[in-house]
């Protein structure tokens, strides 16, 4: 019965979120909506929602490390 | 033969009285029949105003990250109205289960339900059957019809009146992840009617409810569009245990 009505859950969400225009490849989306929910049918209109993209860092292989810098000030010490 | 009849004149009706007491106290079994009734006919009473007063429904559902152990599903329901003329037919008592039945019946007029609304509803024969007991080790069954009846109210609700979402949700790489879903009802609801109600082998309730939408679109001055059939049916669950609670105490 939990497994089922989570199901439903996780379904109507998912129908919220595939609204919105600009899904990031990466990130977190907040939002609210109202909908009905007829037999296995989901209708849904999103009334606000806000996209928080996740910030991609490229990796440089000449920045030190923090356990390099924390080796050569052991060093050091 | 005067003091044989004078002693038969006296016997007699003494040991009728005799037998009419050893018989009462075989059958007695205290008040619990008596309450268990009452509890019964109440709870007929209460399905009968929920049905043409209404009730109001107010539901939450949320999950954290689609476990099953976070997910915490809560209703509750609110009426209160005085419906005279409520008859009671078909009263059960099961004396080795100590659980009751009754089935309440009204024929309804003019009526102002929960939302101000008056309804004229021409007599129409309105009939919910309740059950009841006095022994708290005997309710499961009982608690679990209530909850599936709840949640068929909550289906009908989340059909034709709506709900409401708030989520948070990831995405990586395109693919979403639900982290937190709550959807929350909060509406009234009349002229629901119970069709079929019963428990499975398991001991999970099941309560099948129906809605005349045509009625209930004109009660409520706005056509319910989202949903096709003229009666719309819906089928509630209920358990008798929380199995994730008992595992968890476990």
């Amino acid at each position: 019965m939990v497994e089922k009505n989570i199901g439903t859950l996780d379904r109507i969400n998912k129908e919220a979120v595939k609204q919105l225009p600009d899904i990031p490849k990466n990130g977190r989306i907040e939002l609210e909506a109202e909908g009905t929910q007829y037999d296995d049918i989901i209708q849904i209109k999103v009334k606000r929602y806000r996209i928080a993209p996740s910030k991609e860092r490229s990796i440089e292989l000449d920045e030190p490390t923090g356990d390099s810098v924390d080796k050569e000030r052991q060093d050091e010490g | 033969m005067k003091g044989k009849r004078i002693v038969e004149h006296h016997i007699m009706p003494i040991v009728s009285i005799l037998l009419v007491l050893c018989c009462a106290q075989g059958v007695s079994a205290g008040n619990k029949q008596i309450m268990s009734i009452m509890a019964a006919k109440a709870v007929a009473e209460r399905a009968i105003v929920e049905s043409v007063y209404g009730l109001k429904l107010r539901s939450t559902e949320q999950v954290d990250d689609m476990v099953a152990t976070s997910y915490v599903g809560k209703t509750d329901s609110k009426t209160s109205a005085l419906i005279s003329g409520v008859t009671f037919e078909n009263v059960v008592y099961d004396a080795e289960k100590d659980i009751a039945q009754a089935t309440a019946v009204v024929s309804v007029g003019e009526l102002t339900n929960i939302d101000g609304v008056t309804v004229d509803f021409n007599n129409k024969e309105f009939k919910r059957v309740g059950f009841g007991t006095s022994t708290k080790s005997n309710a499961g069954p009982l608690k679990a019809l209530r909850a599936a009846e709840l949640d068929a109210y909550k289906q009908l609700i989340k059909s034709v009146i709506g709900f409401q979402l708030e989520s948070n949700t990831s995405v990586e790489n395109f693919i979403l992840q639900s982290d937190q879903v709550k959807v929350k009802v909060l509406a009234t609801l009349y002229t629901a009617d119970v069709t079929d109600y019963g428990w499975t082998d398991g001991g999970d309730a099941y309560v099948k409810m129906q809605l005349d939408l045509k009625e209930f679109s004109e009660l409520i001055g706005d056509t319910v569009t989202n949903v096709e059939n003229e009666i719309y049916e819906v089928e509630g669950m209920g358990a008798q245990e929380d199995d994730f609670q008992t595992n968890i105490q476990q």
